[in-house]
C-alpha cells in the first residue's frame, strides 16, 4: 500500500511537469495536420452525427431517460465515453512509447499515464460544452444536481489513472494487451448504454443489473443524472454501484502500482 | 570525517536476473513455478561519498559496474540493496544520449527540457545556446534518425549541460565526438568545475580522467577496489593493466572467469552477515543492535518485491466487498436485507422496482 501512496505523491509533486507535457503532447500530435487541433472535435462530431442518424432518427430506438430528447441525452453520455476510451488506450501505450527516453534520464515514469489523462481533457471540455449547448437548446436548465458533476468528474480521473498505471505496465510486459484492450472497449461501448438506454429497453432485468456494475457505466450514467437532473448518488442502485466502483478502482490501483513498482527497473529489458 | 557530501552510497548492490528466454521472465512475472535463474551481481556492495564541488572519475575494465553505479546515482535504475543519498539534481549524459529518433532536434530539445522540469519559456531561452553548442546548424529541424552518431551525441551533451544541474554524470559521452567538440566539452566541464558543481566522470580513457578529475574510484568486477587521489589510483590501475597484459591468454581468461563466477556466487545474506560481524567488531555493538543497523542501511530505501501483508489483506477485503455488493445489486435486494439474510443473494428479485 505504501507503494500506492508513493505513486500518488509522485503525481502531486510532478504536477507542473504533467501539465506542461500534456500541453506539448497536444500540440505535437496535430502539428503536421492542416486542420490541426480542429480534428480533436471534427472526429467526434462526425461520429455523433452518424449515431444520431442511426439510433435517433432512423431506428428511433435510443430509449433515452424519461422526458429527455435523444440528442442531449446521447451527447452527455458519449462525451465522457469518448474521453475515457481514448485516454485508456493512450495511457496504455504511454510507458511503452517513452521507454527509450526515460531509460536514459531521471524521470518519474509513473506520471506518463497522467500526461495522457491531462492532455485529452482539452477535447473533453469542448465536448461537454457542446453537450450543454444542446441541453439549453432543448430547454433543459441547470439545477442543484449539477454539483454531482464535480464528484463524477473526480471519479473519472481516478478511474483513468488506476486503469492507466495498470494497463501501461501490463502493455510493456505483454504486447498483446493493448490490442485486447481495444477489443474490450469496443464491446463495452455497446454495453455501457451510450447509444441506447438499457434501463428502459426490453433487456431481462438480471442482465440489466449485471450491466450496471460496469465502472464505465457508473461514470457515464453519473454524468447524465447530474447534468439532466435525474438522480442522486445516494439513491439505489447508485449506492451499490458507488461501492463496487471504488472497490474496483482500489484493486486496480493496488495491483497497478505494485506491478509498476516491481517492473520499473526492467522496462528497458522487456522490450 | 567530513560530514558534508553531495552523493553518498552505503553498501549498494545491484542484481540482474539472467533469464534465458522471454517466457522464463514471464513465468517469473506471474509466479508460475520456480524458474531457476542465475543471478549476476553487477555491484557487490559499494560505499563511497562524493563531496560538493568534487570531480570524481570512475575507471575500470568493461563490465566492472561503472555504468551501473552511474545509473543508480542518477536515479534511472534502483539499487537492489543499500542506501543512496543524493543531495541535488542530477543530469546524466550517456552514449545513447536518450533522444527520440523520429522527432526533430528542436522537438527533442523541448521534450527533454520539459521532462527535466523546465517551462516552455525557459526552454525557448536556452534553445539557441543549445543549437549553437551542439553545432548541428540546419539539421536542427531534421529527425534525429538522420543525424550522424557524432551529431546525436553532441546534441545529447548540449541539452544535458544546459539544463544546469548541480550534479553532472558523464558516462563515456566524450568518446564519440571529434577533437573540436571534445575540446568544447572539456571547456564546459572546466567551467562547471569552477562554478563548484559536482561531476562524476565515467571513462575508459585514463588521459581524460587524469586531466579532469580530483579523485578517482576504481571499479573492479562489482567491487570498489580503490578510491583516492587521482594520480595514485590511476598509477595503481596502470600497474595492474601492465601486469595483466603480461599474463598468458589462458591465465587472463581464467582470472576473468574466476571473477565473474564470484559475481554469480555472491550471496546477499552472507554479505549481510559479514557486515554485521564488522559492526560488532569495529564499533562494539551487540549482535542484535548491529543486525538492526545493517538491515536498515540495506533495506531502508528498497520497496519490497513481494506484496506486503497489509496490502494482501487490503486486496482480500476489497475483493470481498466488491463481490458482495455486486451480488446485492444483481439480486435486487436492499443492502439491509442482504446483510441480514445473505442466502437471499442467490434468489434474485425479478421485479423491476427496487426496495
Amino acid at each position: 500500500m505504501n507503494v500506492m501512496f508513493n505513486v500518488i505523491r509522485d503525481q502531486i509533486a510532478n504536477f507542473k511537469i504533467i501539465r506542461r507535457m500534456a500541453k506539448y503532447d497536444d500540440r505535437a500530435t496535430y502539428q503536421s495536420h492542416y486542420l490541426g487541433l480542429a480534428w480533436e472535435f471534427l472526429n467526434p462530431l462526425i461520429q455523433i452525427g452518424i449515431y444520431y442518424l442511426v439510433f435517433g432518427v432512423a431506428l428511433k430506438r435510443g430509449d433515452p431517460m424519461h422526458g429527455i430528447p435523444y440528442l442531449p441525452w446521447m451527447v452527455t453520455g458519449i462525451a465522457p465515453w469518448l474521453y475515457m476510451n481514448k485516454t485508456t488506450l493512450d495511457a496504455s501505450k504511454s510507458v511503452y512509447q517513452q521507454v527509450g527516453l526515460v531509460s536514459k534520464m531521471k524521470f518519474p515514469v509513473s506520471v506518463l499515464p497522467s500526461i495522457k489523462i491531462m492532455g485529452n481533457l482539452y477535447s473533453f471540455w469542448t465536448m461537454m460544452a457542446f453537450a450543454v449547448f444542446l441541453m439549453f437548446t432543448n430547454h433543459i436548465w441547470p439545477t442543484v444536481s449539477w454539483i454531482q458533476f464535480i464528484y463524477y468528474f473526480f471519479c473519472m480521473i481516478v478511474l483513468m489513472y488506476a486503469l492507466g498505471i495498470f494497463n501501461s505496465t501490463v502493455s510493456v510486459l505483454i504486447r498483446d494487451w493493448h490490442i485486447t484492450l481495444q477489443s474490450i472497449l469496443r464491446v463495452l461501448f455497446y454495453m455501457s448504454g451510450i447509444l441506447f438506454n438499457f434501463q428502459t429497453s426490453k433487456f431481462p432485468i438480471l442482465f440489466v443489473r449485471v450491466l450496471e456494475l460496469n465502472p464505465l457505466y457508473y461514470i457515464v450514467n453519473g454524468f447524465r443524472e447530474s447534468l439532466l437532473s435525474r438522480g442522486w448518488i445516494w439513491q439505489q442502485p447508485n449506492l451499490n454501484l458507488t461501492i463496487t466502483f471504488w472497490m474496483f478502482v482500489l484493486l486496480f490501483m493496488l495491483f497497478g502500482t505494485y506491478l509498476h513498482n516491481k517492473f520499473r527497473a526492467d522496462f528497458v529489458d522487456l522490450i | 570525517m567530513d560530514t558534508e557530501y553531495k552523493i553518498k552510497l552505503d553498501n549498494v548492490t545491484k542484481e540482474y536476473d539472467l533469464y534465458k528466454t522471454k517466457s522464463d521472465r514471464m513465468r517469473n512475472f506471474f509466479n508460475l513455478g520456480n524458474v531457476e535463474v542465475p543471478h549476476f551481481w553487477s555491484l557487490k556492495g559499494v560505499s563511497m561519498t562524493v563531496k560538493p564541488g568534487e570531480t570524481l572519475g570512475i575507471i575500470g575494465i568493461n563490465g566492472s559496474g561503472k555504468s551501473t553505479i552511474s545509473n543508480i546515482i542518477s536515479g534511472i535504475i534502483p539499487q537492489t540493496t543499500g542506501t543512496v543519498t543524493v543531495n541535488g539534481d542530477t543530469s546524466i549524459i550517456s552514449i545513447g544520449a536518450g533522444l527520440k529518433w523520429n522527432l526533430t532536434g528542436d522537438e527533442n530539445i523541448r521534450l527533454k527540457g520539459l521532462m527535466q522540469g523546465l517551462s516552455i519559456k525557459e526552454i525557448a531561452e536556452l534553445r539557441d545556446s543549445i543549437v549553437d553548442f551542439a553545432d548541428i546548424g540546419n539539421f536542427i529541424n531534421q529527425p534525429v534518425k538522420d543525424y550522424s552518431t557524432g551529431m546525436r551525441s553532441r546534441l545529447g551533451f548540449a541539452i544535458a549541460v544546459h539544463i544546469n544541474p548541480d550534479i553532472m554524470i558523464i558516462d563515456e559521452a566524450l568518446s564519440v565526438g571529434d577533437d573540436t567538440f571534445y575540446q568544447k566539452c572539456v571547456d564546459k566541464i572546466m567551467e562547471f568545475k569552477e562554478q563548484g558543481k559536482t561531476i562524476l566522470f565515467v571513462s575508459h580513457s585514463l588521459k581524460q580522467v587524469e586531466m579532469l578529475c580530483d579523485r578517482v574510484a576504481w571499479m573492479h568486477f562489482g567491487d570498489l577496489r580503490e578510491i583516492g587521489e587521482a594520480g595514485e589510483v590511476i598509477q595503481h590501475y596502470r600497474d595492474f593493466s601492465e601486469d595483466f597484459k603480461k599474463k598468458t591468454a589462458k591465465e587472463r581468461r581464467e582470472y576473468q572467469q574466476d571473477k565473474k563466477q564470484d559475481q554469480l556466487d555472491f550471496n546477499i545474506e552472507t554479505y549481510q552477515d559479514t557486515l554485521i560481524d564488522q559492526e560488532v567488531k569495529v564499533n562494539g555493538f551487540s549482535h542484535k543492535e548491529a543486525a538492526r543497523k545493517v538491515g536498515k542501511v540495506l533495506y531502508k530505501q528498497i520497496s519490497p518485491a513481494k506484496m506486503t501483508t497489509p496490502t494482501k489483506w487490503m486486496v482480500a477485503l476489497s475483493v470481498f466487498v466488491l463481490l458482495f455488493f455486486s451480488m446485492v445489486n444483481i439480486s435486487g435486494h436492499s443492502i439491509k436485507h442482504s446483510v441480514k439474510d445473505p442466502v437471499s443473494l442467490v434468489h434474485p428479485r425479478m421485479h423491476k422496482m427496487r426496495k
